[in-house]
């Protein structure tokens, strides 16, 4: 089965990440496949560089390494919080795993999965 | 032939005390739309203030007004939950947009006919 995930929580206060994270795990060891891991509205914050990143977070990074699962963040959602420069340039403070992509990246997911799951 | 598009399912439940967020949620609406996916927009519970009139000045309030733009997609339909309308004393006279009122109990039914479903 194909699984199109799309990540609205934040990294900090929600569960909704964590289970995320399990859940994208879990259907990558069941033999499942990942389209894409689209993260949306507070969930670009996941690709902050953090340096002591708690044990509970999720490490989308070894994820996209060991399953080569693509991550893409919403640039508009990531212009809006700010993690931007001018003109859209890159700070240096998003993790290099984690590629830019406009909502119709999030359509294309959602059109060739069969199974779109929205966690927030 | 062209393959059939899969129809998606917004559900709002939530005031639109965010304007960032809210504004998030209908580029996704817009986005699918613009992609002919057929959409469709359930407001319940708190979710149905955002089609009220202003309480000061009877004009539309922002949020409402963004989604006054889905008017010129004939792809949009937007639905309110009869039962929540009802919970807050609200009339379709006091909703800014033209929508379809429906009972909760006919709701299973019709979000049964959608392929893709996400809650906000």
């Amino acid at each position: 089965m194909k699984f199109a995930i799309q990540v609205n929580a934040n990294p900090w206060s929600s569960w909704g990440a964590r289970t995320a994270y399990q859940f994208s795990r879990a259907v990558l060891a069941g033999g499942d496949e990942i389209i894409r891991i689209f993260f949306y509205q507070d969930g670009v914050f996941h690709a902050v560089r953090i340096h002591d990143m708690s044990p509970a977070m999720p490490d989308w990074c070894a994820l996209a390494r060991e399953a080569d699962v693509e991550l893409v963040l919403c640039v508009s959602a990531v212009q809006r919080r700010g993690l931007l420069g001018a003109s859209g340039r890159d700070m240096g403070i998003l993790m290099p795993e984690f590629k830019l992509g406009g909502l119709g990246l999030w359509v294309d997911a959602c059109m060739r999965a069969d199974r779109h799951m929205v966690f927030a | 032939m062209m393959p059939m598009q899969p129809s998606c399912l917004f559900v709002i439940r939530h005031l639109p005390a965010r304007l960032t967020v809210a504004a998030e949620i209908l580029d996704q609406i817009l986005m699918a739309a613009a992609f002919d996916m057929p959409v469709s927009i359930l407001f319940m519970d708190e979710g149905v203030v955002t089609l009220t009139l202003g309480q000061t000045d009877g004009e539309p309030p922002a949020v409402a007004s963004m989604y006054g733009a889905l008017a010129f997609h004939d792809n949009v339909t937007m639905v309110v939950e009869a039962e929540s309308m009802h919970a807050l004393h609200l009339v379709a006279e006091d909703l800014c947009l033209p929508v379809s009122v429906m009972p909760r109990s006919e709701l299973a039914a019709w979000m049964r006919q959608h392929h893709i479903l996400q809650g906000v």
